[in-house]
């Protein structure tokens, strides 16, 4: 049987689910969620079918014809099914767990109703084979994410959030169109006399657009990926658009869960891989993709150091994960194809273990009633799973690991090999074979990853350690939410180490098989590339020899290890000073305190101060008065003409016929000024 | 006989007359007149070019356009008497409840 | 061609003819609880007709002998007349229930049948005094329908407003015609009178032809209420009975489009660029304008009222550029604006009724308060709200994303490229008040737990614009097909 056949049932069983929750989930009360369940299990199994069947070589296209040039239709290449796998595999067990989550929310059909369409619309952007059904979905995924963040509407913080998310990602999204519409006209005038003759040709669809690329002009096509990032920006929360990302907190955790996972902030990084030759061509959008990728890791990890609500601190940390994808893939000028694998690989893990994080975080909220990180403190001994489940997570987000690789297994958590692979293969690469900026990328990479292993261990030990701030009635929770931690925490650990060099050889084949060998036999992405005016070395990157720059190689390490440390020394150690007196009789241990004792005012000092007080402040006063006061600006600055201009409209009928007749005295202008 | 540009000039200044009495007059009724005079105008206007050019076609419309005219005023009048009835006045500078 | 042929030709108008004279006749010997009937016979008159259109489908009839150089059937006139006997039809079917206790009922059909009438003798005429006598009767109609509410003091506001200004309109309208009469030597049948000046170019750029342009683009911008023409369309949609206010933004509003797609022809003979510049400041004049000062609106009515300007505004674009290609976006976008006008419309009549029914002093029912919450109280109403409302805004995969296509690329293609850029930012500007009610309607609590129901009729008209807006969007081909033939009668 030929599964891809079944490939429109992905998305469509969602929405099946969506329609069905809606109208008999009022009846079904506790098990409405049941209906979204079953449906995104079997849209998982198809896509699991679907993976077998075209794996290792094979793609799924269907297509349709729509109206004039324009066309429906699916496509699976590697980009397309890992992310199916992985959208729909991570919805299912955030389904599963908000089955528990959520069991005491009057609104769970609801709820569950929108998640449903939202997984929906998440698929829809991965199966679109053209650019114009991929707005569509993506627009369905904003909508979505609006009704889903407003979720308990009567929060007027969450109303006002929803808000924002909207608002903010919508100035992405008319950037986004504007690129689909210069795309259309570009592919209009250059491509379509070229291809005209030979029957129906769909203009906006990505095989098309990837076939001519060569035919539409550099400068057309860096506007236009610029445009596409500029979408991208909005969606994934990349600086400076990246505002809404942290208040969307608001919504149920299992929603934060699902926009910062599997759906929604994905989205972004997806649509610079799906279009990524066209960014190749255009290598100075590379670039910009880089920088702001690389600036936005550094830029959001300040932030979460400062975070005490916990949510938000996981909020930062889906910023700054982000960041490293858009710069992974930014260095592709140089990289090749392969930046897409190193991206989706980080984007692939970065949704299990902050999906664990997540969850875990909802499991900690559920248990203490509360975001607050000053309030929690000693719950390892009650919420044992959590805790480790929360601990390996963790461990993934900080890239913990060490660089030696036995066989093709390398030893890290799934974070550390798909960070390592990003600032080694990727950013080092690119530096040392002369990217632009190559220096200022790779710094970006090195300092977030110090500063990421900061906040998060800071997270975990001010969550689980020291002594109960406050006394609550805090308890594991049920095993429907605590199944999925699990495996999710298990993926977070060892799924990179065991996967790596397949994910990446497969992915690579997205952009380097037999469709792509017909149109530039020389190598596809090479030639563009080249068109671009860079040239991508011919040994594949992944065995560049690092072993004679023992320090770079070690940087990441360095820097995961220096950030637990660190944290450690502030946020458990100074808790623990009462309970960890066997410890100290260690005489390594008191040593290793008392050093850390003075190094802690140091670090009180320059480091917190410094980096709190400047940086973070500095990031803050960015974030809400500028940015945010460029977007109220315009947006009121429009509101307000509004209100002048509907002024005009005085109610007295002899005002109307004036108006009219000014009217023919302006088109009388208009016509004879040019007749006569 | 008269040259047609006369009609024309008289139907301008006509027309004029009219537009002015729209723009600035505030009884209801003087407007209707008003806008009868413009139409008159127009009607002017195609007796003079009918005639001028010895077709009837311009008659026809004219007498069309006359017809029509009368049932404008019978549904404008009949508006205007509603609203007398609530407001006891016709002027409708006054009517501005819809606005903004 | 002998009056049987003529009859047989012109079946869709003798059958509404017949039927207004009918529910005219019939309801001066009927008490109010029969005159029920009266609606039902019009609606199936409306039906007949629309069924006629239908089968015989697009093609080009040669007229000979009575009438021949008036009227005339192309797939231009079937293509208006189907659209305007639809939205007749869903208004009619919406009025139902509105006025089935309503004493004056069978005068109201009657004149919702003449001013459809009116409207499908414009989309057939090729004769100015035929066109003329179109437009007055559709006009007087509607007139007489927005003030139909007579205890209403802002329906009869809307009236009035409505009366002066489009008396107004329509004497600049005449005096333009009588020029234009004048300058071709005595010429009524549109084609002649584009041959005549096409021969002697240098006429119609004399002053009294360039005068007669600017008339007739006055007269014809008043029901397109083009910006500064438009200022009588957003009190009169406001406080006409929302039905009617369907039928004046769906229907009397096209036919002025299908006049001036045939009139403004003559003009393009001689002085296109001049025309295009005129239409370049009024499209821009007008889509700005309606789509910010929609932002700012609270009453649905008003808000769509304004949409329906800005919306205009996209259309008129069309003058601009006049390729077959714009001309078959402008037609299309003519059917898929109708359908989504019609239906926000009476959804939002729909609402007004149920609340009304509800309370019977209720205030201001289509303020936007009204509908937060309505995707629980009523959710069929809800989504197909929000369904209309995103076709407005052009969202795929509804018939407004469609034409929105064709005519924006059309123009595009035309070499327009900051029209174009206008015209997106204010549809993505146009967004933002569009979601505002979905917003309303979905995220925020309703005011009352209680369900609404929605009575058969007005479901019914919903459901008519729902299919006509969908299927334009999904299933695009046969309307677009239908829509460039329609716009290759005109030979641009």
């Amino acid at each position: 049987m030929d599964f891809g056949t079944l490939a429109f049932l992905i998305p469509t069983l969602p929405v099946i689910a969506f329609v069905l929750t809606l109208a008999f989930g009022n009846k079904l009360q506790s098990r409405a969620g049941y209906i979204s369940i079953v449906a995104i299990a079997l849209s998982f199994l198809i896509s699991v079918l679907i993976f077998l069947q075209i794996y290792p070589h094979g793609t799924v296209e269907q297509s349709a014809h729509w109206f004039s040039v324009l066309n429906v239709g699916i496509f699976i290449d590697p980009l397309a099914i890992v992310m199916l796998l992985m959208v729909t595999f991570v919805s299912l067990l955030i389904h599963i767990y908000a089955l528990g989550y959520m069991s005491h929310d009057p609104g769970k059909t609801r709820y569950f109703a929108e998640t449903a369409l939202f997984t929906a619309a998440m698929l829809g952007v991965i199966l679109a084979d053209n650019i114009l059904q991929f707005f569509i979905a993506w627009e369905l995924v904003g909508l979505c994410s609006y009704l889903l963040i407003g979720f308990w509407f009567r929060k007027p913080s969450a109303a006002a959030a929803a808000k924002k998310a909207f608002l903010t990602t919508r100035v992405g999204d008319v950037l986004f169109l504007a690129g689909i519409v210069i795309l259309y006209f570009n592919m209009y005038t250059h491509v379509l006399p070229e291809v005209g003759g030979h029957g129906t040709v769909y203009l906006l669809q990505f095989k098309t657009i990837f076939e001519h690329l060569t035919l539409i002009p550099t400068d057309q096509l860096t506007i236009i990926t610029l445009l596409f990032f500029g979408g991208a920006v909005g969606k994934s929360g990349q600086f400076p658009l990246h505002v809404w990302l942290p208040d969307a907190m608001e919504g149920p955790t299992t929603v934060s869960a699902l926009i910062h996972a599997a759906t929604m902030v994905t989205a972004g990084v997806y649509l610079v891989a799906r279009t990524f030759p066209m960014f190749i061509a255009a290598p100075e959008s590379l670039i910009i993709v880089a920088l702001i990728g690389g600036f936005t890791a550094l830029f959001a990890s300040t932030m979460g150091l400062v975070m005490n609500d916990i949510k938000r601190v996981l909020a930062f940390s889906t910023i700054s994960q982000l960041g490293y994808m858009m710069m992974g893939l930014g260095v592709g000028a140089i990289i090749g194809a392969e930046a897409v694998g190193f991206a989706m690989f980080h984007l692939i893990n970065h949704a299990f273990f902050k999906a664990c994080l997540f969850l875990c975080a909802g499991s900690v909220i559920h248990a203490v009633g509360t975001n607050d990180l000053r309030e929690m403190g000693g719950l390892f001994g009650k919420m044992k799973i959590t805790a480790t489940t929360m601990l390996f997570s963790s461990l993934a987000l900080a890239g913990i690991g060490i660089p030696v690789s036995i066989g093709a297994i390398k030893l890290g958590t799934s974070g550390f090999v798909s960070k390592d692979a990003i600032i080694l293969e990727g950013a080092y690469s690119y530096l040392h074979f002369g990217g632009a900026y190559g220096s200022l990328i790779f710094f970006f990479g090195v300092a977030a990853a110090l500063l990421t292993s900061i906040y998060t261990f800071r997270l975990w030990f001010m969550a689980f350690t020291g002594k109960p701030r406050q006394e609550r009635h805090a308890h594991e929770s049920p095993l429907s939410m605590t199944v999925p931690l699990m495996i999710l925490a298990v993926l977070a650990l060892v799924f990179g180490a065991l996967t790596f060099s397949p994910f990446i050889h497969y992915l690579e084949t997205t952009y380097e098989n037999e469709f792509f060998e017909e149109i530039d036999p020389n190598g596809y992405i090479h030639g563009l590339a080249e068109r671009g005016g860079y040239h991508i070395p011919e040994e594949p990157i992944v065995h560049l020899d690092l072993a004679h720059d023992t320090l770079i190689m070690m940087l990441p390490v360095i820097a995961g290890l220096l950030g637990f440390i660190i944290s450690w020394a502030i946020y458990h150690k100074r808790l623990f000073s009462v309970a960890s007196i066997g410890n100290m009789r260690n005489p390594l241990f008191r040593i290793l305190a008392k050093r850390y004792y003075q190094h802690e005012i140091f670090i009180e000092l320059i480091s917190l101060k410094f980096t709190y007080g400047v940086l973070a402040l500095t990031g803050e006063f960015i974030d809400r008065k500028i940015v945010d006061g460029i977007i109220d600006g315009i947006s009121s600055f429009i509101i307000g003409g509004a209100e002048v201009l509907k002024k005009i409209q005085t109610g007295v009928v002899q005002n109307y016929a004036t108006a009219t007749v000014l009217g023919v005295a302006l088109i009388a202008l208009v016509l004879s000024w040019g007749v006569i | 006989m008269l040259p047609v540009s006369y009609y024309l000039i008289v139907s301008a200044i006509v027309f004029c007359i009219g537009i002015y009495g729209v723009m600035t007059l505030r009884s209801g009724i003087m407007i209707m007149m008003c806008v009868e005079l413009m139409l008159n105008a127009a009607n002017i206007n195609l007796i003079a070019f009918a005639s001028h050019f010895n077709q009837v076609n311009g008659h026809v419309f004219v007498l069309f356009s006359i017809a029509l005219a009368a049932a404008e005023a019978a549904i404008g009048f009949a508006i205007l008497m509603s609203i007398f009835r609530s407001k006891e006045n016709v002027n409708i500078d006054n009517i501005n409840i819809l606005r903004w | 061609m002998s009056i049987v042929d003529f009859i047989s030709q012109f079946a869709p108008e003798v059958i509404l003819t017949i039927a207004a004279l009918a529910v005219m006749i019939i309801g001066l010997g009927l008490g109010t609880k029969e005159k029920r009937a009266l609606g039902y016979l019009a609606a199936i008159s409306l039906i007949v007709a629309t069924l006629i259109i239908v089968f015989r489908g697009t093609y080009h009839l040669q007229l000979e002998g009575i009438m021949a150089d008036s009227l005339t059937i192309d797939p231009m006139s079937q293509f208006f007349k189907l659209t305007f006997l639809l939205v007749s039809l869903i208004v009619v079917i919406a009025s139902l229930k509105q006025y089935d206790n309503h004493s004056n009922q069978d005068e109201y059909y009657t004149l919702i049948l003449l001013g459809t009438i009116g409207m499908m003798v414009v989309a057939s005429a090729i004769d100015i005094v035929t066109m003329f006598i179109g437009f007055e009767l559709a006009s007087l109609s509607t007139y007489a329908l927005a003030g139909f509410n007579k205890k209403d003091p802002s329906s009869m506001e809307a009236a009035i407003k409505y009366f002066i200004v489009g008396a107004l309109s329509s004497t600049l309208l005449l005096f333009g015609l009588s020029y234009l009469y004048g300058l071709s030597g005595g010429l009524t049948n549109i084609g002649e009178i584009a041959d005549y000046f096409s021969m002697n170019p240098g006429i119609i750029q004399s002053p009294m032809g360039i005068m007669a342009m600017v008339l007739i683009v006055a007269g014809f911008g008043f029901k397109m209420a083009l910006v500064p023409f438009h200022m009588w369309a957003p009190d009169t949609y406001q406080g006409s009975p929302t039905v009617i206010s369907a039928l004046l933004a769906a229907g009397s509003k096209k036919m002025a489009f299908v006049a001036a797609f045939r009139v403004l022809l003559i003009a393009m003979i001689a002085i296109k660029v001049d025309i295009a510049m005129v239409f370049i400041i009024l499209a821009i004049l007008t889509m700005t304008l309606g789509n910010v000062v929609a932002l700012s609106q609270k009453s649905l009515k008003r808000m769509l009222a304004y949409s329906s300007v800005a919306q205009a505004g996209y259309i008129s674009m069309v003058f601009v550029v006049m390729s077959p290609e714009a001309m078959t976006g402008a037609v299309l976008y003519v059917m898929s604006h109708a359908f989504m006008k019609t239906g926000a419309f009476i959804a939002v009549a729909a609402l007004g009724y149920m609340l009304l029914r509800e309370n019977i002093s209720a205030k201001d029912v289509d303020h936007l308060d009204n509908f937060a919450g309505l995707g629980k109280r009523s959710p069929f109403l809800a989504f197909s709200i929000m369904i209309f409302l995103f076709a407005l805004a052009g969202i795929p995969p509804t018939a407004g994303f469609v034409s929105k296509f064709i005519l924006f690329y059309s123009v595009l293609k035309g070499g327009f490229v900051f029209l174009v850029i206008i015209a997106i930012l204010n549809s993505a500007l146009s967004l933002y008040y569009y979601a505002r009610v979905v917003k309303y309607m979905y995220v925020l609590p309703p005011s009352s737990s209680e369900k609404l129901a929605l009575p058969g009729a007005y479901s019914l008209a919903i459901l008519l614009a729902l299919i006509g807006v969908l299927a334009i969007g999904i299933v695009p081909e046969p309307f677009v097909n239908w829509a460039a033939s329609a716009a290759n009668v005109l030979g641009l």
